[in-house]
């Protein structure tokens, strides 16, 4: 099944990664990425250069953006009635008990501490795809 | 001076250098009449005369000592020929005098004479409070600040594994994507690379738990050492519990603590003497009341390779290692955050030699306070 995800990060580093474990994972996954706050919502609301962007399935939420925290992008989904049913997957190198808690009250979907090691983030994306695709129902899209 | 000469003969004192003497004498002195009923005080020191302002003889005991010539009474009668009554009162002398703290002497010298004699300690006692002020102000300053530095500690490690990751991550891709044309000695220059991001991890992950530990609040739950030492045993090896590697008596005592740091606690010094131990390991875990109370001390024997006599204290010191890597692996912060929970729970923690070689490691705990039972007692 054909999965749209949209990874916003802001490190070149992880956006890297996180491309080849898709690749890697041979699965049909569209990876569109976001490398700040602004135009993650932006594309998630289709706005401007967006207006033609295929709905995404999937967040993939790093916390630390460069003009707005993920917390905040997170908040403002959950608190638009045209994205909060989108499931936020919090991608995150902060282990930090109080980051883990504040994301699940800002009703994020998922906290996964991004791994170190790359067949580490090979599993991630594949136990994500395998999870999304073949266990949970993902919310009906959109008219 | 302003003593009588009647008094110092009722006293006994014929000399003028034993008059001098006791007219010397730092201490407040007044000697009265118990046979009489106002107990009139017959013979009274210099240092006492200066202290009420006046001289004191003739008067009732009463009006020198106001509320204290009562015990003071009680103490003379009580008192054989001879013999002291000691005690210490706070009193204030009538006549608006500040009140004072005083080690008090009661002598009955003959049927009717009694001394009374005072040491005064209020200066002493309220230097001595200062200080203890000062010191538990200190005590304070240092808790926060350990529990501040914990909390940087905590940021700054999280700030550190970022960037870290970057290294591991594509030291690895590095290897798996370019190995087919890197040369025996490019691989051999990854690997030292590779190792080096992997021991920077170890060390972040070290001081990290302990930054946690030292960032943490005050333990106050009550946990069964036994089920702890159970737990532990399992995360160290998996059949260490089984393999009857580990004696331990059946029951543990409860003390009050944080039961994921006491976990800790048990894993760490359970894995070092696992992995010190090349023979196998022999580990004997035993609990004995501490000679101070309130306190348990446990030791965890092993038979493994000991710690030198001079080593004993350096081994809790941070990023601490004794033995060349190519022999044992570790980071070297086991003891370290072993001592810092330990210290957060108020107890103490040392190594001696197991008799017969190897380690012993010992620590003491505050014992959980005794839970009431509801079943059993009168009231509620």
């Amino acid at each position: 099944m054909t999965m749209n995800v949209l990874l916003v990060e802001d490190n070149p580093g992880d956006v890297l990664l996180t491309q080849m474990a898709v690749a890697r994972s041979a699965t049909d996954t569209n990876l569109a990425v976001a490398i700040d706050g602004t135009s993650a919502l932006a594309y998630l609301r289709a706005q401007g250069e967006h207006s033609g962007r295929t709905r995404p399935d999937l967040v993939l939420l790093d916390l630390n953006l460069p003009d707005i925290h993920g917390h905040d992008v997170l908040s403002a989904m959950k608190n638009d009635p045209m994205l909060k049913t989108t499931p936020v997957l919090v991608l995150s190198s902060s282990s930090l008990p109080a980051d883990i808690r504040d994301a699940y009250d800002s009703h994020a979907n998922t906290y996964i501490t991004k791994p170190a090691a790359i067949r580490d983030y090979d599993n991630v994306v594949r136990v994500i795809r395998s999870y999304w695709d073949g266990i949970a129902e993902l919310p009906p899209g959109d008219a | 001076m302003g003593s009588s000469d009647a008094g110092l003969g009722l006293l006994g004192i014929s000399s003028a250098f034993e008059a001098a003497v006791f007219d010397a004498l730092p201490d407040l002195v007044l000697a009265f009449d118990s046979a009489r009923s106002t107990r009139p005080v017959v013979w009274s020191n210099a240092a006492l005369i200066a202290a009420i302002g006046r001289n004191p003889v003739g008067e009732p005991l009463g009006s020198v000592l106001g509320g204290g010539a009562a015990d003071v009474m009680d103490r003379a009668v009580r008192t054989r020929i001879g013999r002291a009554s000691i005690g210490q009162s706070t009193l204030a002398f009538p006549g608006g005098h500040a009140e004072r703290t005083l080690d008090t002497k009661v002598v009955r010298v003959g049927s009717d004479i009694v001394v009374w004699l005072a040491t005064d300690r209020t200066a002493e006692r309220a230097i001595s409070r200062r200080h203890s002020d000062r010191l538990a102000a200190r005590n304070d300053e240092l808790q926060r600040s350990n529990f501040d530095l914990g909390q940087f500690a905590l940021v700054a490690a999280h700030d550190l594994m970022e960037p870290l990751r970057m290294v591991t991550a594509y030291l690895d891709l590095l290897g798996e994507l370019y190995g087919d044309r890197l040369d025996e000695t490019g691989h051999q220059y990854l690997g030292f690379a590779v190792d080096g991001a992997d021991r920077m991890r170890s060390l972040i992950n070290a001081l990290l738990a302990l930054a946690r530990v030292n960032g943490s609040a005050p333990p106050t739950d009550s946990v069964d050492l036994a089920r702890v030492l159970a737990d532990a045993a399992d995360t160290v090896t998996i059949p260490l519990a089984e393999s009857g590697a580990i004696q331990a008596p059946a029951t543990l005592p409860t003390v009050r603590g944080d039961r994921g740091q006491l976990v800790q606690l048990f894993v760490n010094v359970l894995a070092n003497a696992v992995k010190f131990s090349p023979d196998g390991p022999q580990i004997t875990v035993s609990a004995a009341p501490d000679a101070r109370a309130g306190l348990a001390r446990i030791s965890i024997a092993d038979a493994g390779i000991g710690i030198a006599a001079d080593k004993r204290e350096a081994v809790f010191e941070m990023f601490r290692r004794l033995n060349p890597r190519t022999r044992y692996a570790g980071s070297g912060m086991g003891l370290a955050i072993c001592k810092a929970i330990v210290d957060r729970h108020g107890g103490d923690i040392g190594v001696d030699a197991a008799p017969g070689g190897g380690t012993v490691v010992w620590f003491t705990l505050p014992i959980a306070p005794a839970i009431q039972n509801c079943n059993e007692g009168d009231h509620q």
